[in-house]
């Protein structure tokens, strides 16, 4: 699994988007509904999974699955260097 | 910038509700909780309010309220802390103690202040608060006004809550928040494990059982009772304004925490405390429920029990909530206020929830059925639901 792959993935399984089809260029609040309060849900889980840590103010500028990838590999290049189960 | 420019940037677009042809909100309602209610002249059976035991129009909580008001008047124009600390503030502080099971109590003029004051009281930016993806707006807001982390578990996720515990480290304190009573779909929090998991890790659990007081357990009590839960180590807060008939909110839990709040919240100390004469009803719906709550509850299970079976046996989908609490799903809006539509036209109120109060596409129309509807009503609703709900809304 890519590193664009288990970032939906933990999308997915975060949000209400469990049903619904997530891709790199999905707006994660225009289609999937996710507001301020819903993305502290994704923080967490990609804080817990990639063990790093993300204020809550770096993700007010995020829209598309596409900006938390490229954001959290500006912040931690080895992340996408990985391969995942 | 002009006037004109500033207001135009408050209008509310109710185009929505000129299409779907109801408005569900804001329906002035022209009589007290009786059944049934008078809507713009018209009886309607009244199933979207939080009357649950319902005592809000009960002869014995009015007289109360009556005598109240010939000895108190109708303020006494002071916050607790000054001249609001009224025998009837103290009486009823210790009558919510003892109900609940908790040392101490205080009350503040809504549930919404207590909970949103209380946050700010206890916690700093370097805290981290765990909660419930759905908790209730005043929980979360009182939160987010502190700045420290919050980290979400999902709803009623035990293993979800210790993964989140187990990875929370370098923080001076941890609270974990829920409510007991999740209003929407009225599913129970699992508080007795997620007080167990608190413990091992430290941390504090705070509980919001406003649609659990009054109702849930065996004598009506709330969550603890219901859990089974004794020496609770955590905060305790409620609104006093739905199964217990008043208005307000309480915070209770440890003395010496309960004192501090006291002499430190300024949610409590810079309002004006709740008039004489709601905590003389509220003292009476409490002696109420001490005396008889195994007959008003078991009607309240009843019909509760009764609209559900009916909606499932008729094709709706509910929410499998456990609490008093009847819950269609409805989906999109659309579909959602056409429910809710088909139940004002049969003379039903109902209270549909729709984005952003839920998911997208997660509208749903709650019923609370009060124990003080009459039985020859709750047989015209289930009548009502296998019939004509039947054909308007057809799945």
């Amino acid at each position: 699994m890519t590193f664009e792959d288990k970032i939906i993935s933990i999308i997915k399984n975060n949000t209400e988007g469990k049903n619904k089809e997530v891709t790199i260029s999905t707006d994660i609040r225009k289609d999937l509904g996710i507001d301020s309060f819903d993305s502290l849900m994704v923080i967490t889980a990609l804080e817990d999974e990639f063990s790093i840590s993300i204020p809550d103010t770096d993700f007010e500028g995020i829209n598309t699955v596409s900006d938390i990838v490229r954001l959290l590999q500006e912040k931690y290049p080895e992340l996408g260097e990985k391969d995942y189960d | 910038m002009t006037d004109n420019d500033f207001y135009s940037q408050f209008k509310m677009d109710m185009s929505q509700a000129k299409e779907l042809g109801f408005n569900p909100y804001y329906i002035e309602i022209c009589s007290g909780l009786d059944d049934p209610i008078i809507i713009n002249g018209k009886e309607y059976i009244n199933l979207a309010s939080n009357n649950y035991l319902g005592l809000a129009t009960d002869s014995r909580v009015k007289q109360a309220m009556h005598e109240s008001l010939d000895k108190f008047g109708a303020s006494m124009c002071g916050t607790p802390i000054a001249s609001g600390y009224v025998e009837l503030y103290k009486t009823l502080c210790e009558k919510l103690s003892e109900f609940s099971g908790l040392e101490d109590s205080i009350i503040f003029p809504s549930g919404y202040q207590a909970n949103y004051a209380l946050f700010p009281v206890i916690l700093g930016k370097d805290d981290l608060v765990i909660v419930d993806h759905y908790a209730h707006a005043s929980l979360i807001q009182g939160i987010k006004s502190i700045g420290c982390k919050i980290k979400p578990f999902k709803h009623n996720d035990l293993d979800h809550l210790e993964q989140v515990l187990r990875r929370s480290k370098d923080f001076k304190k941890i609270i974990v928040v829920t409510e007991s009573v999740f209003s929407t779909e009225g599913s129970i929090a699992p508080l007795d494990g997620i007080t167990e998991i608190c413990s091992r890790y430290n941390a504090v659990p705070v509980v919001d059982d406003s649609h659990g007081i009054g109702v849930l357990g065996k004598t009506g009590r709330g969550i603890l009772e219901e859990k089974g839960l004794k020496n609770f180590p955590g905060i305790y807060t409620a609104s006093l304004g739905k199964a217990l008939a008043g208005s307000g909110g309480v915070i209770a839990g440890k003395k010496e925490f309960i004192e501090f709040l006291k002499y430190s919240c300024s949610g409590l100390i810079y309002s004006t405390a709740l008039p004489p004469v709601v905590l003389a009803g509220l003292l009476k719906v409490i002696d109420i429920l001490n005396n008889d709550h195994e007959k008003i509850l078991n009607r309240m299970w009843d019909y509760k029990h009764r609209i559900s079976d009916a909606l499932k046996e008729t094709g709706f989908t509910l929410s499998d909530g456990a609490a008093p609490i009847t819950s269609i799903i409805g989906g999109s809006l659309e579909n959602t206020v056409k429910i809710a539509k088909a139940l004002f036209k049969n003379s039903i109120l109902s209270t549909p929830f729709v984005p952003p109060s839920v998911p997208p596409n997660g509208g749903k129309v709650r019923l609370i059925a009060g124990a003080n509807l009459k039985e020859e009503t709750v047989t015209g609703i289930i009548n009502l639901i296998k019939n004509e709900l039947k054909k308007e809304c057809p799945g």
